[in-house]
């Protein structure tokens, strides 16, 4: 019990100064999160494809076996370096809620809702600013909250053991609720500025996915999403349009070692399709995605058996800035243990990426703990 | 053991996980010091406009500080540029007086009378000498009637003067008053209204204190030879006018302007200051697009002062401009130009010259803009701004502005730095 309460004494004092960030990652519309489950995430998202706790794959809904309840918390330190200095944030993100339900013996309801482009970060820094001909010192404090968030509305078939597919309907909304303030040190002469405004989401897309075993031990999967128009609006004035990013990806597993699932991925995105959604600044950049992973028996707890995952990524982010790609390379590595006679499933990964663009760096960690219950 | 090892192992890693996730609800999200390299995408541009016309209508108001509140009488003899002169009244003679443990008794006796008056020096200017002269202008004229007081400063009623070297000039004078005079006064039941008028060696000015600084003039005498009985003081004070009655204390002491030689701002020009003082009242009309749709970061009054020649034109004076909080209920110019936000509030800055001075002086109101941005009642206060000297009054100097029907080049103009309402965000 002294273990214990030190070790979550030790934790609760780390998770406060650990902070990590860097907005390299939170350039235009935000940092993709993947979409992927705390369990896919333990594979720095190799497991993707074929999780049907990711909303990625419809195809992958019947793998569930059953009912399937998913909730997961992501915090994420970051720590960016400029001239020098490190820069220390900490965020927290809910980035994926999924529900589904077999429907018959062969067909699989499911809905989630997971963020696709995270963009909250706060900031207040020194400035200056020319205000009626004189350079004046102020203060600039800026709250960007909110993101793009994914309705996901899946439909899966299971045609055989060897074979299953899915569709599904996505409806992108969200919004980014911004504040500026702008306050000047000489406050008598100079008045402050402070603008409140909501730049809200929409957009909608279907995408479809297979799973199949061809051969034993051997799993192939695949998704395709074709995204459909999107547009921002202030209030009830449209600002922008644009189109929703296509995405195509596919994934081989295989288990032919006993307790043992590999997994490759790739996975292309073609984000420009936002382009126009932007401003002509908005630096946007079609991204691919590889990753490997494996997830292994662990040991068995409480005769329920656990996993232990490993994972790696590379991919480009979408938003580049500086009119440089931002790259980011991340290390993945995750648990996971049944209880409540199985019913239910806790994981834990812990992601760990190096973020780079024209001589700026940052790192960043995000923890993700994940609840799966299967009624 | 392992079991055992692995139970324990888990544990851990649960409550680390659970503590680690909590602790990230305490978010830190501030990246401030990668920006604003590192923030694109929330900056709004800052726009100006010189607003000229900006006036709905100027004018210049004569007669500040009313009588009655002035603080000091800034009496003046400049030849024949400026002659002003005090009136002191002491309508409160004590005309009985009762000896220790007897009785009230009519007094019969003015002894050692004496007039004192309490000099402020600040910005005087004294020649070699300077001669004071007290007269006698009690009369029943009417109290608003200044030409009937001003015709009483004449020999004949000349009370006392006192020759005094600019060595000799400090902060009191004393005039010693004949006790005969005195004790028919008393005695009469006359009051005691003295003129005050300065004749120098040369240009001459300087300030008496008033009831308004606290340390007003005053005549002491004796009124019995018992030492046991003390002197009597009597203090400034009037009797008349009966109505209103507030409006006698007004009266105490007070300034006339016997003569000023400055010739009348004409048509393009504003004027404050000088004696009597002078105000400029600037009604403002700002577009109602800029007050309702932008946020107003600057607003800079910018005024072209017209150049005055004459006396003391090469001193210093500060004008301050101050918000009217009149009402637009209220009509009479005057009466508004009275109702001010005492001076700093909203108008932070000055502008300090001489009357002689040219070029473009600034006033930073965007404090009182935003009053006015935010106040859209019906009984909300004229956008109006009053400039006036400071120690209004006291200084003979007037300070003059081109006003709204001079040409464009040189009018009063408002320059407006301003954010309009723009959607920003969009990266």
């Amino acid at each position: 019990m002294r273990r214990l309460l030190c070790t979550a004494l030790m934790a609760a004092a780390s998770a406060a100064p650990l902070a990590a960030q860097g907005a390299l990652s939170i350039q235009g519309f935000g940092y993709p999160t993947g979409q992927a489950s705390t369990r896919a995430a333990g594979t720095a998202g190799a497991l993707g494809e074929s999780d049907p706790g990711s909303p990625i794959n419809p195809g992958a809904l019947p793998s569930a076996g059953r009912s399937l309840f998913t909730f997961q918390m992501d915090p994420e330190y970051r720590q960016v370096r400029v001239g020098g200095r490190a820069v220390n944030t900490t965020t927290a993100r809910f980035p994926v809620i999924s529900v589904g339900t077999k429907v018959g013996t062969r067909g699989f309801l499911g809905m989630s809702f997971s963020t696709l482009l995270d963009r909250t970060w706060d900031a207040s820094y020194q400035d200056s600013v020319s205000v009626g001909g004189d350079r004046v010192a102020s203060t600039v404090s800026a709250t960007v909250r909110g993101a793009i968030s994914d309705a996901r509305l899946a439909y899966a078939w299971q045609f055989s053991d060897k074979l299953q597919a899915g569709v599904a309907f996505h409806a992108l909304t969200g919004a980014n609720r911004m504040n500026l303030q702008r306050t000047f040190n000489d406050s008598a002469t100079f008045g402050a500025l402070s603008q409140r405004i909501t730049l809200a989401y929409g957009g909608s897309a279907v995408s479809a996915g297979v799973v199949a075993v061809p051969v034993p031990h051997l799993a192939l999967s695949a998704s395709l999403r074709l995204g459909g128009t999107m547009h921002t609006r202030y209030d009830d004035s449209l600002a922008t349009r644009g189109n929703v990013p296509n995405r195509l990806g596919a994934s081989v597993s295989y288990d032919g070692i006993p307790g043992s699932l590999l997994v490759l991925r790739v996975d292309h995105e073609q984000w420009s399709r936002m382009r126009s959604l932007g401003t002509a600044a908005l630096d946007v950049h079609d991204a691919t995605e590889l990753s490997a992973g494996a997830e292994i028996a662990g040991p068995k707890f409480q005769g329920l058996p656990s996993q232990v995952r490993l994972g790696a990524r590379t991919r480009d982010l979408p938003f580049g800035w500086n009119g440089k790609t931002v790259s980011e390379r991340t290390l993945a590595i995750g648990t996971g243990v049944n209880f409540a006679r199985g019913w239910a499933a806790l994981d834990v990964s812990l992601q760990r990426s190096q973020r780079k663009a024209a001589g700026l760096s940052e790192t960043g960690t995000i923890l993700s703990v994940g609840l799966t219950v299967r009624p | 053991m392992n079991r055992l090892f692995l139970r324990r192992a888990w544990s851990v890693l649960v409550v680390a996980s659970a503590a680690a996730a909590l602790g990230a609800c305490n978010e830190h999200l501030d990246a401030g010091s990668a920006c604003p390299s590192l923030c694109p995408g929330l900056s709004v541009p800052i726009k100006d406009t010189l607003l000229s016309p900006v006036l709905a209508f100027d004018t210049t108001l004569v007669g500040y500080p009313s009588i009655g509140t002035e603080e000091g009488i800034p009496l003046a003899s400049r030849g024949d540029t400026l002659d002003v002169r005090g009136v002191i009244r002491f309508d409160s003679l004590v005309r009985s007086f009762a000896p220790p443990s007897d009785t009230l008794r009519p007094v019969t006796v003015a002894d050692t009378a004496i007039l004192r008056m309490r000099l402020n020096l600040t910005q005087s200017r004294l020649p070699e000498s300077v001669r004071f002269e007290v007269y006698d202008v009690d009369t029943t004229a009417d109290d608003g009637d200044l030409a009937a007081v001003l015709a009483l400063f004449r020999p004949g009623r000349l009370i006392t003067a006192k020759t005094l070297a600019r060595a000799e000039i400090t902060d009191s004078i004393v005039f010693p008053l004949s006790s005969a005079w005195l004790l028919q006064r008393i005695s009469s039941g006359a009051n005691i209204r003295v003129g005050l008028r300065l004749v120098g060696s040369g240009p001459v000015s300087l300030r008496v204190h008033t009831v308004e600084t606290g340390l007003q003039s005053e005549i002491r005498y004796y009124v019995s030879s018992d030492t046991a009985v003390h002197q009597v003081v009597v203090t400034p004070y009037s009797r008349t006018p009966a109505e209103p009655a507030a409006l006698a204390s007004d009266y105490r002491d007070y300034a006339i302007v016997a003569h000023n030689s400055l010739p009348g701002a004409g048509t393009t020009a504003m004027s404050t200051g000088g004696v009597p003082a002078r105000r400029a009242y600037l009604r403002f009309n700002i577009p109602q697009w800029l007050l309702d749709s932008t946020t107003i970061v600057r607003a800079t009054l910018q005024l072209t002062q017209s150049p005055l020649r004459g006396f003391d034109q090469a001193d210093s004076v500060t004008i301050v401009g101050q918000a009217v909080a009149a009402t637009n209920l209220i009509t009479d110019l005057y009466r508004s130009s009275q109702i001010l936000i005492p001076a700093g509030m909203f108008i932070i800055d000055s502008i300090r010259v001489a009357p002689a001075d040219s070029g473009m002086h600034t006033l930073e109101m965007n404090s009182l803009v935003k009053v006015w941005k935010a106040d859209t009642s019906v009984i909300s206060p004229q956008r109006a701004i009053v400039l006036l000297q400071h120690e209004e009054g006291l200084h003979g100097g007037e300070v003059r502005f081109f006003n709204a029907r001079a040409a464009a080049s040189v009018r009063p103009r408002l320059r407006i730095s301003y954010i309009p309402r723009v959607n920003f965000g969009v990266p």
